[in-house]
């Protein structure tokens, strides 16, 4: 199981004194053979979790636990044999494959530095991943320019599955592939995950593809977790006005549906560096009440359990602070 | 109705050594005026290159090779660049994906929505004065100050809406949108199209979306366009597209969606296969090497037919379709 508690990442701004909270207090877990959806748009911190998850940066403070292992602890030998189990496949994996490696020297490669396998053995294992991500043995002599979009997205998937990882995350995993494509890769991670009992942190924009894949979805906006529960309760029942809003940002293919054309959310995401005060979606939220400008909401479990919770003064009916002290409204 | 923008037979290709790869092969087709249609394919299947050589702005290696484009009754391949410049902006404008590219980067924003009316004969100081306006009415905040930023200091968003005022300046009969808001975040693009849509009704612009999003046609236009390989596939009113598609192409783009209202997720409907490469092209119809339903006949291309209130590019009419 992964478990991040209480992560806080500041960057300091270039040229000035004040600090970017990329992160401000993330807390989550990803069980065994589960996936988590994790929706939000720009500025909102999901690539800076994926960082700090496979420890590519240290936090700020929190932790980040790995079967009851403090990854944030560890250097050295001891960082380099966890970081196997967490991997990490990025939205084009062009950018990572190095141009002049064949694709089976590219494989090879990793099984090399992780000495996971060699000589005959190793060739094996390289036509095995081949096979186990949809590609055929000959594609081990093609470089990288040699392929298609998505057939670079399966080689990104098998040299990640190299190392026999736990966990893989997936950042934008289908955003850059035609809609066709898309369907294949987003079919071949859900038959991997069943086959080698993965669990997968699937990071996207497109809440439907993160509908299509997830187990529980979390929805982040400026460095926070605003929403997090069971896939169908938080995507199809939104309880926070900005998970309501990306649901309807997003029009269906369907014609015989009528679907307003205006904006539901107005203005645009805040600097994270001089955050507003309260809630931070309180500047764009249509349900924004005094409250919301003053306090910042501690996400909280409905009153009906199921484990979905929600950090909105709003949709909780009650007024907290961050740490959950409850507030008397209008005080 | 009166058809605003005809096609006929055009062709591009790109030049490659000596020879000559085409690359769209003969579209046809008719957009009248007022009407709001989307081009859509995926990557290759020429529909933003249909749309740069209505514009003109096919750049080398990239060129026309036969057919016309006829707007307003002119054709456009017949003019010489200094004409196609005076319509271009004027008549019929284009805003594309990333805004960057067509901002010039050392220009002030306000200036360059007012180049966009002098280049067209409106007085300096008239256009300074609509330019203020224009940057109010596409959401730009406190336009006077904004005016003399650069587009460095803007968000995508922002470049987006300024990109728009440099279009809708001369208030163009047609309007062509080339992915404007596949690079923005979707609360932000939902904005933008919102933005553009009002504007379209307000201006009574003819327009054509260029795009891959199928939520995006399914709301916002009339009639969609389907390209494949180069080749127009289908043309048909939106609701008929979604709901009884004629073309087996068409029917797996949609197959290949997730449906948002279905519980059991079941797996995406996959097209076996690739789009040809362009130097490889298919004999006959495109799609029939990924097709379910090919037959003999499809051996030779099949043309554009009428099929119900649209056309098809198919021998096999759906009530023949094996599933």
């Amino acid at each position: 199981m992964l478990t991040a508690t209480d992560l806080v990442k500041q960057y300091p701004v270039r040229g000035g004194d004040g600090v970017v909270h990329a992160l401000a207090g993330v807390s989550l877990t990803v069980g065994d053979g589960e996936t988590l959806g994790i929706v939000g748009e720009s500025g909102c911190g999901k690539s800076t979790l994926a960082k700090l998850l496979v420890r590519l940066e240290d936090p700020t403070s929190g932790r980040v636990d790995l079967d009851g292992v403090d990854l944030t602890e560890l250097r050295g030998p001891a960082l380099r044999q966890q970081r196997r189990h967490i991997q990490m496949l990025f939205q084009d994996p062009y950018s990572s494959l190095n141009p002049r490696l064949r694709v089976g020297q590219a494989l090879g490669e990793v099984l090399a530095v992780h000495r996971l396998a060699d000589g005959r053995q190793r060739e094996r294992r390289v036509g095995d991943l081949l096979e186990m991500v949809g590609l055929a043995p000959a594609f081990a002599d093609r470089f990288p320019h040699e392929l298609s979009g998505g057939q670079r997205q399966r080689v990104g998937i098998a040299r990640a599955l190299a190392v026999e990882p736990k966990v893989l995350l997936l950042d934008e995993p289908v955003s850059a592939l035609d809609v066709s494509v898309r369907a294949e890769i987003m079919n071949l991670l859900v038959t991997l995950r069943r086959e080698l009992g993965l669990s997968y942190v699937f990071i996207s924009h497109d809440v439907a593809m993160v509908r299509q894949i997830s187990d529980r979805v979390a929805v982040m906006y400026l460095g926070r977790v605003v929403e997090i529960g069971d896939w169908k309760s938080v995507l199809d029942n939104p309880r926070h006005p900005y998970t309501a809003a990306l649901r309807a940002a997003v029009p269906a293919p369907n014609p015989e549906l009528s679907q307003p054309i205006e904006a539901t959310v107005s203005g645009e995401v805040p600097n994270p560096a001089a955050p507003p005060s309260g809630c931070p979606f309180h500047p764009r939220c249509p349900l924004a009440q005094d409250a919301c400008r003053r306090l910042d909401p501690a996400l909280l479990p409905l009153p009906l359990g199921s484990g979905h919770q929600v950090a909105c003064h709003v949709a909780a009916e009650r007024v907290t602070d961050r740490s959950g002290q409850l507030t008397p409204s209008g005080s | 109705m009166t058809a605003l923008l005809e096609l006929a037979d055009l062709r591009v290709s790109a030049r490659s050594g000596r020879a000559d790869r085409e690359i769209v092969h003969g579209v046809d087709l008719t957009v009248e005026a007022g009407q709001t249609v989307a081009v859509v394919g995926e990557s290759g299947s020429g529909k933003s290159l249909t749309m740069l050589a209505v514009m003109g702005l096919l750049a080398d290696p990239l060129h026309l090779t036969g057919g016309a484009v006829r707007l307003g009754g002119r054709d456009l391949t017949a003019l010489s660049e200094r004409k196609l410049r005076a319509i271009r902006g004027n008549d019929a404008a284009m805003i594309y994906q990333d805004p960057m590219t067509s901002l010039n980067p050392l220009m002030r924003v306000g200036d360059q929505v007012i180049e966009a009316m002098t280049a067209h004969g409106v007085p300096k100081a008239e256009a300074g004065r609509r330019m203020l306006d224009l940057l109010a009415r596409v959401g730009i905040p406190d336009p006077k100050r904004t005016a003399r930023a650069y587009p460095h200091e803007f968000s995508g968003g922002m470049r987006q809406r300024v990109m728009i005022a440099c279009a809708l300046a001369m208030r163009p009969r047609l309007l062509i949108a080339d992915e404007p808001t596949t690079a923005l975040d979707v609360t932000i693009q939902q904005q933008i199209l919102a933005l553009i849509d009002e504007l379209r009704r307000e201006l009574g612009m003819t327009t054509i979306w260029v795009t891959h999003d199928l939520g995006v046609v399914a709301r916002l236009v009339d009639r969609v366009v389907v390209m494949y390989a180069g080749h127009v596939v289908e043309d048909a009113p939106v609701r008929q597209l979604f709901s009884a598609p004629q073309h087996p192409y068409t029917k797996a783009l949609l197959a290949a969606l997730p449906d948002p209202s279905d519980d059991d997720r079941p797996p995406l409907a996959q097209i076996p296969g690739r789009p040809p490469a362009a130097t490889d092209p298919v004999e006959g119809c495109p799609f029939r090497p990924r097709c379910s339903q090919a037959v003999d006949a499809c051996a030779t291309r099949p043309p554009l037919q009428t099929r119900m209130q649209g056309r098809a590019a198919c021998w096999v009419p759906p009530h023949e379709w094996r599933n």
